[in-house]
């Protein structure tokens, strides 16, 4: 693969998981707005807002998951240090071989598994069903979509890890680009 | 029930993953899956745990956790920080331990604002720690303060923690919270007696500042009564019923945001920031409830859980003795791993069977909180230890544990207070449900 489409295709990594995040960012704030809301319209008047219950859990799905690729880029996710920072780096680099191999796969595997149920969600047309019918598969795919760009944030680390000898806590989240 | 070697080694797996620095929420998310394939079959179990991400997450109940974690960011980016501690300056800075005990007032003021400990944690680090050092405070104990204070935002309401500890516990978090109110002053007030007094004995630690005139004191009470007034209305709407923690959780984010606009302190930027670094902080808090529930569902079908519980239960041994073993098991893992993680591996194992035997979960929450506070202060793994060190470079982690020393010493006490005397913990609640 050519230097400019590895640039090029790092690079869009890296803003999806940047405008996932802002769309997750949004989904908080949506969540707040439609919560404030249905509080005063429930206190000032005698009905409130209908489906606010709804879109608030349906929200915070989005939030939970379109965030997961962005936390592993920065290397945020909670992790215990004790034991792997006092290891030799060759027995680190092993480990991370292990450790990103395996979410690669079980990543991908949960892509695959939860499009199918978001497929078949849609076709059924599944609802929450509250004040208002709230259809779950937009929602839904957020969860597919997150473990997606998880799984190619994955294999750009191990790929990091291969070819440039990179362990996740050394590496710039453009290492890649910036050296090929 | 399953063959009894399968959850052996599932637990065995868990725990070599986390030891080599697997995150946590991956490693019970895998580890769970597997250990239902091994009965299920790889592709039920797929389709089933496709289906629990999305359960799980559309919970409404736990959507309170990220309102109130923004609402704390929010009430950061208005700088009710700065605030707080310019008021506790100006009410107690002339007293012994001068700034030290305004620090401490103002983190229990910010308290009531925020339910996260690290947040808390840096950013007194940011706006009380120069000022303590401009002003010849001891560093070790300036450093131990700030490092120590910060904790009291994961026991005083709204508590992150808390609400973690309720959704995994299945328990009231309204109970839970006001439940915290109690321990959570009692510990501000044993950390003001503890400073007041070595100073007292040593006054070179902190020396008081000269009083402030009475038209400084009354100034600053007005920079503050906004945000202590959104502390109250969400505290006391969660006491009165008048909203559920979700709801109390946009108030307050409400809240601080008209506070911040109204004080001229917000921009696109740092609305940006306030928003994203909730999400941020949602999805790393999140992927481990996710796993660790599908790992204890896997716990429970598999018949482990149980089998801990019915072990634990006919165990001839008192009560308060198995608690008490509880929260050593919680103190000495909190050494080698976040107390968080604590939380979620240990919780769901060890609180059903002490339930049975009669004990309090909403007691027992409020000390696993405090257990967790003392886990985020010790080394190796004290969590506030390395924030304080990321926003004040200048420290070195052996003055930031030794003045931690004389904290975590007072916390150890305030632990075994709450532990003789469950009634601090449940008065407030029981009279809420009275």
């Amino acid at each position: 693969m050519g230097s400019e489409v590895k640039r090029a295709l790092l690079s869009a990594q890296r803003h999806i998981e940047d405008i996932l995040t802002y769309v997750s960012a949004a989904a908080v704030a949506a969540m707040m707005v439609i919560t404030v809301a249905d509080v005063l319209v429930r206190y000032l008047t005698p009905t409130n807002v209908p489906g606010s219950y709804e879109y608030v859990s349906l929200l915070f799905v989005l939030v939970i998951y379109l965030g997961l690729a962005y936390a592993q880029r920065e290397n945020s996710h909670i992790a215990i240090d004790a034991l792997y920072s006092k290891l030799p780096r060759q027995y680190r680099k092993l480990l991370q071989l292990f450790q990103l191999g395996t979410f690669l796969i079980f990543s991908a595997t949960l892509t695959w598994y939860t499009a199918a149920i978001t497929w078949d969600n849609y076709v059924l047309g599944d609802t929450i069903l509250g004040a208002i019918s709230v259809v779950t598969w937009p929602s839904r795919l957020t969860i597919t979509i997150g473990f997606l760009v998880l799984a190619f944030r994955f294999l750009i680390q191990l790929m990091n890890l291969i070819i440039l000898d990179k362990l996740i806590e050394e590496e710039a989240p453009t290492t890649l680009v910036e050296e090929s | 029930m399953t063959d009894p070697i399968i959850p052996i080694l599932i637990i065995a797996g868990v725990a070599a993953l986390l030891a080599l620095r697997v995150p946590v929420g991956f490693t019970l998310l895998l580890m769970g899956a597997i250990g239902f394939a091994t009965s299920r079959g790889l592709d039920s179990t797929l389709k089933t745990l496709g289906g629990r991400l999305f359960d799980i997450g559309s919970g409404y109940s736990l959507s309170a956790v990220p309102l109130f974690l923004l609402m704390g960011h929010m009430a950061i980016a208005s700088r009710v920080t700065e605030d707080m501690f310019g008021a506790a300056r100006a009410w107690v800075g002339h007293l012994r331990g001068s700034l030290v005990l305004a620090t401490t007032f103002a983190a229990t003021g910010f308290a009531a604002c925020s339910g996260s400990t690290t947040s808390t944690t840096a950013v007194f680090g940011r706006v009380a720690l120069p000022e303590m050092l401009k002003n010849n405070i001891d560093r070790r104990l300036a450093a131990g303060c700030i490092a120590t204070v910060g904790t009291l935002a994961g026991m005083i309401p709204p508590s992150v923690v808390l609400i973690v500890f309720g959704i995994i516990a299945r328990e009231s978090i309204p109970r839970l919270f006001i439940a915290g109110i109690v321990p959570g002053l009692l510990t501000a007030f044993c950390f003001s007696v503890m400073i007041y007094v070595r100073v007292l004995r040593d006054p070179k630690l902190a020396p008081p500042l000269p009083p402030a005139p009475r038209s400084e004191k009354i100034r600053s009470l007005k920079d503050v009564w906004a945000a202590l007034l959104l502390a109250v209305v969400v505290i006391g709407g969660i006491y009165a019923g008048i909203f559920t923690p979700t709801e109390a959780g946009a108030m307050g984010a409400g809240g601080a945001f008209l506070i911040a606009l109204f004080r001229g302190r917000l921009s696109l930027q740092v609305l940006r920031s306030v928003f994203t670094e909730t999400a941020k902080t949602t999805s790393v808090i999140f992927i481990i409830l996710v796993g660790a529930l599908i790992f204890t569902s896997y716990l429970a079908v598999s018949g482990t859980s149980s089998a801990i519980t019915e072990g634990i239960v006919g165990m001839d041994v008192h009560p308060r003795v198995l608690l008490l073993l509880y929260l050593l098991l919680m103190l000495v893992l909190g050494l080698f791993i976040d107390p968080i993680s604590v939380m979620f591996l240990t919780v769901p194992i060890f609180l059903p069977p002490l339930e049975r035997l009669g004990m309090d979960p909403i007691w027992i929450g409020v000390l696993v909180t405090k257990s967790l506070e003392i886990g985020l202060i010790t080394p190796p793994v004290g969590l506030n230890a390395f924030v304080l060190k990321s926003v004040s470079p200048g420290f070195n982690f052996k003055e930031i544990y030794h003045g931690i020393w004389w904290f975590l010493q007072v916390e150890i006490v305030v632990l075994g207070i709450i532990f003789a005397f469950p009634e601090l913990a449940l008065w407030l609640p029981n009279l809420m449900y009275r």
